[in-house]
């Protein structure tokens, strides 16, 4: 009896212990959307993420995934939470369709990193290097005010868009400034045709009167001087960044990213 | 009225003769016989005289006349032909004493040739009294090398018609003797700059500018000697202004024996007309020394200056210029060659034809170049 009871007690114990998401290896995923180990969400936001992210990936054929856990370092063997991200995207056959097409945002909460990254063909055109960044804008600042439910809110919200103006054609990227460069080439045609039209100008008309009688001068004296300080200013301007050329630019494994700290 | 012309004939055959820059000389057309600028000077002082007295002596006579038919010929017709009216004064009437022909000249003319025979032929009383230059710089090059030169002048000019010189009546250059004064003078200044040095500091997303002000006083004095300024109305500034300098070492002191072969004005805009050009021009000298002594900044503005500038001397001169005016299409370019250095300078007419099609063609060339290495 008393060797039953402890049996039972110690089936709870492990019962409980493997329950407990923080040590939950990888495999362990309670649903194919969002997976917050890290226990940032209660039951019910976890419930409207995973239905939220669901309802996006099936409409856009693109999947898109939530994966938060304590600390990454202390479940894998990844170098970096860049490198933890693809691990999980390709373990758990994350994506869709033959492609896998997807993007995955990962949180570690020990040391406050994250990762999003993007996959598959149409994942990597949806999810330019660009519009990575400019996305990441959208729940950062959430992430850093510990207000997770709006920041995975946030998004899911600016995924789906992003996925809606890629299915259009027009993905979220750098403007197309390659017709300003083209002017900006056209204006240093112009510029160096007028010097050099203008010089040849001037040795037609070499007639000039003289304003100053240099040549005449001797004996200058300088009588006084005196240089004197009056004040200092100071200005500032902030310098924007050119978005480049635009695109997504692809590692060996076939994923786009970007990672940092919230 | 026909007043007494001189021409300065060759002692040996009478030949006309003409003052040479490379020799220095006056030399005859005819018999290639050399004299010394002194000699032939001597030689016509004299003959200055006499003629001086027979003028004299004809204008008692003319008016003796004059007086004659006012009394007796009230009935006489006037002569046909109108009065000159008010060209009168714009106009001189010579007689050539080689040949007798009527010169009519312009009121400035000094020296000219008669267009029948040739000779060359000065008119005294332009250049006499106190008319009479302090200084001549005499003629260095001659006309072959005017010329040459102005032939160079032409090539390498990428906008001339190919027509222009093609009609370019180049061998009418002619050497003219342009009056200048020469303008010495002492000039004060006094002038307060706004100065600034800036440093920019850039970050990843900043641009520091830092601009320090500063307030510069500079304070000269200079003097200057004998700024040309040239005492022609037919003579454009812009031309004579382009031809300088001359080398004064060369100034001598004025004969109208360096006169022959060339032609010669005298002056019709005066010593104190020509004076506020040369004060223009050392006041804009002052300001570029003063600000030639300020280094170290970035930008350097004038707030206010005060310039005191004097002439203290004029002198006269002749100066020796090749000129060409030459008609093209109906507008008018002259050619100006200083006839001492040899700097030539002109207005030359422009194609713009050539000017669009080089201008549209480096367009093209530069932009595709640009275009295909960074676009």
């Amino acid at each position: 009896m008393k060797q039953k009871a402890e049996g039972v007690l110690l089936a709870i114990v492990i019962t409980v212990f493997c329950a407990i998401p923080v040590l939950a290896a990888p495999e362990d995923i309670q649903s194919p959307y969002v997976v917050d180990n890290a226990g940032l969400l209660t039951k019910q936001q976890t419930q409207s993420l995973e239905q939220e992210a669901q309802r996006i990936s099936e409409q856009y054929q693109c999947g898109v995934y939530i994966f938060t856990v304590v600390d990454f370092e202390t479940v894998s063997e990844a170098d970096d939470i860049y490198d933890f991200a693809k691990e999980i995207y390709l373990r758990h056959e994350l994506g869709w369709g033959e492609e896998k097409d997807g993007t995955l945002l990962v949180l570690s909460m020990e040391e406050r990193d994250f990762s999003h990254i993007a996959y598959g063909d149409f994942g990597s055109y949806a999810f330019t290097d660009y519009g990575k960044k400019k996305l990441d804008d959208e729940f950062l600042d959430d992430f850093r005010n510990n207000d997770w439910y709006t920041g995975f809110s946030d998004y899911l919200s600016t995924s789906a868009e992003y996925l809606a103006c890629a299915r259009e054609g027009k993905p979220i990227d750098v403007e197309d400034e390659s017709w300003k460069m083209n002017l900006i080439f056209i204006g240093i045609g112009v510029f160096i045709a007028l010097i050099v039209v203008g010089i040849f100008y001037l040795q037609m008309k070499t007639a000039q009167e003289k304003n100053s009688a240099s040549g005449y001068l001797s004996d200058f004296k300088l009588t006084g001087q005196s240089d004197r300080y009056l004040r200092t200013t100071v200005s500032r301007r902030t310098i924007q960044s050119s978005g480049g050329k635009g695109g997504t630019t692809v590692d060996q494994d076939g994923f786009s990213g970007n990672s940092g700290k919230f | 009225m026909p007043t007494q012309v001189t021409n300065y004939q060759c002692p040996s055959c009478t030949g006309p003769l003409h003052f040479s820059g490379e020799t220095g000389k006056l030399e005859c057309d005819y018999c290639g016989s050399s004299f010394e600028v002194a000699e032939i000077e001597a030689l016509y002082a004299e003959r200055s005289e006499e003629a001086s007295e027979q003028a004299a002596a004809d204008a008692i006579e003319a008016e003796a006349a004059e007086d004659f038919e006012e009394d007796t010929d009230d009935e006489i017709e006037a002569q046909p032909g109108s009065d000159w009216g008010a060209d009168a004064e714009k106009v001189r009437a010579y007689n050539c004493p080689s040949c007798g022909a009527e010169l009519i000249c312009d009121a400035s003319t000094a020296a000219t040739s008669c267009p029948y025979c040739g000779n060359p032929s000065i008119i005294p009383g332009q250049l006499g009294g106190a008319l009479k230059p302090d200084y001549v710089i005499p003629f260095k090059l001659d006309k072959a090398a005017a010329v040459a030169a102005l032939k160079k002048f032409y090539k390498g000019k990428h906008l001339l018609p190919n027509t222009f010189t093609k009609t370019n009546q180049i061998e009418k250059i002619q050497g003219v003797y342009v009056p200048f004064w020469l303008f010495d003078g002492s000039a004060d200044a006094d002038a307060v700059f706004r100065c600034k040095r800036v440093t920019v500091v850039r970050s990843d997303d900043q641009e520091i500018t830092t601009t320090q002000h500063y307030e510069v006083c500079r304070g000269g004095t200079a003097e200057f000697q004998r700024i040309p300024v040239d005492g022609s109305k037919k003579m454009p500034d812009g031309h004579m202004d382009a031809i300088e300098p001359f080398d004064y070492a060369e100034l001598t002191e004025f004969s109208t024996a360096y006169l022959p072969g060339y032609l010669a004005d005298r002056y019709d805009v005066s010593a104190k007309q020509s004076a506020e050009r040369a004060r223009r021009r050392m006041e804009q000298s002052m300001m570029d020394e003063l600000r030639g002594t300020i280094t170290g900044y970035d930008s350097v503005q004038v707030e206010s200056k005060a310039i005191k500038a004097r002439q203290s001397k004029a002198y006269y001169a002749l100066l020796p210029v090749w000129m060409l005016y030459t008609e093209w299409k109906g507008n008018r370019y002259l050619f100006a060659m200083n006839g001492q250095t040899g700097k030539l300078v002109g207005d030359l007419p422009v194609s713009w034809k050539k000017f669009w099609g080089y201008f549209l063609a480096i367009v093209a060339g530069v932009s595709a170049l640009l275009i295909q290495l960074f676009g």
